[in-house]
């Protein structure tokens, strides 16, 4: 990896990484909902550190260009935060679902 | 008959200029019967129409569907001790005069569930999209394939359902928007008794269905899928009667 870009990616991933810090700490971003975003966050400034990790997996996987691997990973990533937001709006639903419900039966009592 | 203990549940959204018809025929076909509107959310006059015509209203303060607002009437028909319930439409679809038809059969204690079939009566006048009716053939196949006994009419939302049933129907697994051919799917695997019975079925008598626009295709396809989740997960049904 080139110095310029080496800098440029860990400036990013370091960002990223504190945001998502800050997002926990202020409470903006739920701890149990944060989990995936937590690992995002230690692994981009850790596969800058150390890149020859992330060329060593590649190879591990018969993936000729480490990028391939950095692309398959983040969609893999992002598949399964979409996996988590459907679990939590499903749970919410159902949720939801059942306040109004019982909402509704105590504003008929009165 | 000793209706005491039945409550007619009428999930409605946006139904005002005929629900309150449909309370006063029921109130007079079933005198003693409670009448439970479920008014989901409705943007026009529903909930006072249906009040002063007599009925208990619980209203939604936010739309949460069609199968949410029967639920609600399970939820209901459980907290004050009803023993029966009998679901219909408040949009003039399902007639209160079948209502006795319907409650007999499980009333009788010869079913868990009675559904009311349109196309068992050759006096329907009921027509529907393609899509929904090809919808309703399909499921209403498979269902009988897998469970032995004919269904003609898996959609129809004028049933009557006993205790057992609608206790089961309550506990969070309902479907909130088409509780159709798979609700039966998960009552026959529950051990439920499920019989159809020839009713006559005419057209909405206005207002919005919920089987417009492009919903009909999601509705084949949801209830595919719905029906696959409920056959894969079948012996959390039969537990239940055990």
């Amino acid at each position: 990896m080139y110095p310029k870009q080496f800098l440029i990616m860990l400036l990013i991933s370091l960002a990223l990484f504190l945001l998502i810090v800050r997002l926990i700490q202020k409470g903006r971003l739920e701890i149990s909902y944060c989990w995936l975003w937590l690992a995002v966050g230690i692994a981009a400034p850790l596969i800058v550190i150390k890149y020859d990790w992330l060329l060593w997996f590649s190879q591990q996987i018969d993936v000729a260009t480490p990028i391939t691997t950095l692309f398959l990973f983040s969609i893999l990533i992002l598949f399964l935060m979409c996996l988590q937001f459907s679990l939590v709006i499903s749970m919410q639903r159902r949720q939801i679902k059942r306040l109004t419900q019982q909402i509704a039966m105590r504003l008929e009592e009165k | 008959m000793g209706d005491q203990k039945v409550l007619l549940v009428i999930p409605a959204h946006n139904e005002h200029g005929r629900v309150g018809n449909i309370i006063r025929a029921a109130k007079h076909i079933l005198p003693s019967a409670k009448i439970l509107v479920v008014n989901d959310c409705s943007s026009d006059d529903t909930g006072a129409e249906s009040a002063e015509a007599g009925a208990d209203v619980v209203t939604h303060l936010i739309n949460l569907g069609y199968g949410a607002a029967l639920e609600t009437g399970y939820l209901y028909a459980l907290k004050y001790g009803y023993e029966f319930i009998v679901q219909m439409d408040g949009d003039g679809q399902h007639l209160p005069d079948e209502v006795p038809q319907i409650l007999a059969p499980v009333l009788d204690g010869g079913a868990d569930i009675a559904i009311g079939s349109r196309y068992l009566s050759s006096m329907s006048t009921y027509k529907t999209s393609f899509v929904r009716k090809a919808g309703q053939k399909i499921f209403g196949m498979i269902l009988s394939l897998i469970t032995g006994y004919k269904i003609t009419d898996p959609t129809s939302g004028f049933q009557c359902l006993n205790r057992k049933a609608f206790e089961l129907f309550s506990r969070g697994q309902f479907p909130h928007d088409f509780p159709d051919a798979d609700v039966l799917l998960m009552a026959h695997y529950a051990g439920f008794r499920v019989k159809e019975v020839p009713v006559v079925m005419v057209e909405r008598s206005g207002g919005e269905s919920m089987h417009a626009g492009l919903k009909p295709l999601y509705y084949v396809i949801k209830m595919i899928l719905s029906i696959v989740m409920v056959f894969l997960s079948q012996r959390r049904w039969k537990q239940y009667v055990s």
